[in-house]
């Protein structure tokens, strides 16, 4: 939900509840006050008649244009005054029913005792609650549409800077060594807010270039005495007279050396694709690129006895060109590795569909741990296991979907993409 | 011809000078940037090898100076940093070839051979072996005028072994060269073996001696003074 939303929700409920009751409120006070005043004037009635009764010793005659309607009625009872009450009486000239205000009370006079009834109808009251109800109702109309016409305007514009500096986070991409620039403001919270959000940004970009700087000096630290032991070995093989068990040896070294130098190689990759460095995208002509691949890798399986097919069609991908060429050689290296004497390879590409199957071992591979680092079919392997978890590195990177699916005979591994 | 190591690893310095030195090369060597600039500056070398990282300074500056100062040296870069941007920048600033530590000596001959030729002998395209010439501007072997016909692989594993003459070359680093780095069949080279076998039988065809001998079951020594 917006913050709009959620303030505007709020904000109209509790006006609804205010004017509800506000409007309430008035109604029961000025229907107070205006009884209150009726009540008054018919005692002021009762003390007209009550002076007249004292002065002439009868009731005064009862006058039919006065709007106060009054009656007498002999009675035997001791002098009282009734408690004012609402009544409903039929009005003689419209025959309708109206509300009155009556007062009652026995008034003596000489010609014995008279209950004296005064009436007034409370029409007034009714028109003026009637008003106030209106007046809420359309004043609560007004204040609604005005708050929402308010805040459109006003709360939009008091919040721009925010929304300016979740713009900026929104393009800021580490690695990139582009700091975003956050636009001055002189709202304190706001400008709190950009001053941490710059330092933020700032330091996580500073440690991301040290982790870099990490990553190529370990590459540098590793990489040289493998260098200086292979260069010592290129050079012992030079010698005259090696015996059989000394070059036996050497060839071990040799590939022990080898192994060691792919090892630190693809740790050193993933650790560059998990860092994101690897961030430029172009058009990829991935026809061009599996033909490619295809072409490098047919002779090594011709030589190890391994039919291939292949049914490719024009692909393109935005991808970074280093990233696709890694993940097919690492892909298409693996259906031949994994294959056997005799085995075959098939290999699809479709718009949006690239699948690699090639047989292999008989059972399928455990899909749990497939993409894990140093993951290995067979422990005493010479591969070091972390081909298919830069693959899963790369295809993460690039949004492509990869799927592992063993059938008929064929471990075949799926990529696809949008 | 002199050629100039500049690299700070001692070790990987004297192995580098060791095999490059031959009747054709001399060796010199620079352990840091100020030397290495001086003696850059000052001399003339047909082929320079450059470590990017040096103490007190860049390999690339240096290469910068060089060209500031009309230096026309071929240059290889050696470096541990194996990344596509390393590499276009040290060629962009004027390098003619980068190869990332660590790497088969036999590797690094078959470069500097390269850069040399193309730096000393532009008018020179033709390498001999025994009485028959590799063109090099043809990509052809030649018997007098009658070409012997050498697939691409064939091609340039001869070149490969003349550029290392005299070397024993291991099947590893002929897999790595012919195929690239990214062809890792495991342990197993012997796929190289009929290129090879057919390489000999070619030239043996065409008269020449058996000039490619296996050794030690590691690898081949191509060697015309038998």
């Amino acid at each position: 939900m917006k913050l709009f939303t959620r303030y505007n929700r709020i904000n109209l409920s509790m006006m609804v509840a205010l004017f509800l009751i506000s409007g309430v409120t008035y109604y029961f006070l000025i229907n107070y006050i205006l009884i209150h005043e009726l009540d008054e004037a018919l005692e002021d009635y009762r003390a007209r008649i009550e002076s007249y009764v004292r002065g002439h010793g009868e009731l005064p005659p009862v006058s039919v244009a006065d709007e106060t309607r009054v009656s007498y009625r002999p009675t035997s009872q001791a002098p009282k005054v009734l408690p004012p009450e609402n009544v409903t009486m039929r009005d003689t000239i419209e025959n309708e029913l109206h509300k009155y205000r009556q007062q009652r009370y026995i008034q003596k006079a000489r010609t014995g005792s008279y209950l004296v009834t005064l009436s007034k109808p409370i029409e007034g009251t009714k028109m003026l609650t009637r008003t106030v109800v209106i007046i809420t109702v359309v004043m609560l109309l007004v204040v609604i549409v005005a708050s929402l016409i308010v805040n459109q305007l006003v709360l939009r514009r008091l919040w721009q800077p925010f929304y300016n500096a979740l713009a900026q986070v929104k393009t800021f991409k580490l690695g990139n060594n582009r700091l975003p620039a956050f636009a001055q403001t002189d709202i304190e919270e706001f400008s709190y807010m950009n001053t941490l959000l710059a330092e933020t940004v700032g330091s996580a970009e500073a440690e991301y270039q040290l982790l870099k700087e990490f990553t190529e000096n370990a590459s540098h630290e590793i990489q040289t005495p493998l260098a200086i032991i292979r260069s010592k070995l290129d050079l012992v093989i030079q010698e005259e007279g090696l015996s059989d068990r000394q070059a036996e040896a050497l060839k071990s070294v040799y590939s022990g050396i080898k192994r060691l130098t792919k090892l630190n190689q693809s740790l050193l990759l993933l650790t560059k694709i998990e860092n994101r460095q690897f961030s430029q995208t172009s058009r990829v002509d991935l026809l061009e690129k599996v033909s490619e691949k295809l072409g490098q890798f047919q002779e090594f399986w011709q030589n190890n006895d391994i039919s291939w097919s292949q049914e490719l069609n024009p692909a393109w991908i935005d991808a970074n060109p280093e990233l696709i060429e890694i993940l097919l050689t690492n892909l298409i290296s693996n259906a031949g590795r994994h294959n056997r004497p005799g085995g075959s390879i098939h290999i699809r590409l479709t718009a949006n569909e690239l699948r690699v199957s090639n047989s292999g071992s008989d059972t399928a591979l455990d899909t749990s741990r497939l993409f894990r680092r140093f993951y290995k079919e067979v422990q005493n392997s010479q591969h070091n296991g972390l081909g298919l978890s830069i693959v899963k590195q790369i295809c993460d990177q690039l949004l492509i979907r990869i799927s592992y699916q063993y059938s008929g005979g064929l471990h075949q591994f799926t990529l696809s993409w949008d | 011809m002199k050629l100039l190591v500049i690299e700070d690893e001692k070790e990987l310095s004297d192995s580098m000078c060791t095999y490059l030195n031959s009747e054709q090369f001399t060796c010199e060597t620079a352990y840091d940037y100020h030397s290495a600039i001086d003696k850059a500056l000052i001399n003339e070398y047909v082929c320079i090898i450059l470590d990017i990282t040096l103490p007190n300074g860049s390999g690339l500056d240096i290469l910068s100076e060089l060209k500031a100062a009309g230096k026309s040296d071929g240059v290889l870069i050696v470096s541990a940093k194996n990344s596509l941007d390393d590499r276009v920048r040290g060629l962009n600033t004027g390098a003619d070839d980068y190869l990332t530590k660590p790497f088969h000596l036999a590797e690094l001959g078959a470069r500097v051979a390269a850069i040399v030729r193309r730096k000393s002998f532009e008018g020179k395209t033709r390498i001999s072996v025994g009485h028959l010439t590799l063109d090099l501007s043809e990509r052809v072997l030649k018997s007098g005028d009658e070409p012997v016909a050498l697939t691409k692989k064939e091609y340039e594993l001869l070149l490969y072994f003349l550029s290392n003459k005299n070397r024993v070359v291991t099947k590893e680093a002929i897999v790595e060269h012919l195929w690239g780095d990214d062809i890792d069949m495991a342990d197993s080279y012997d796929f190289i073996y009929s290129h090879i076998k057919n390489l000999r039988k070619k030239l043996m065809q065409s008269g020449c001696p058996d000039y490619i001998k296996a050794v030690y079951g590691m690898g081949y020594k191509f060697s015309t003074d038998l």
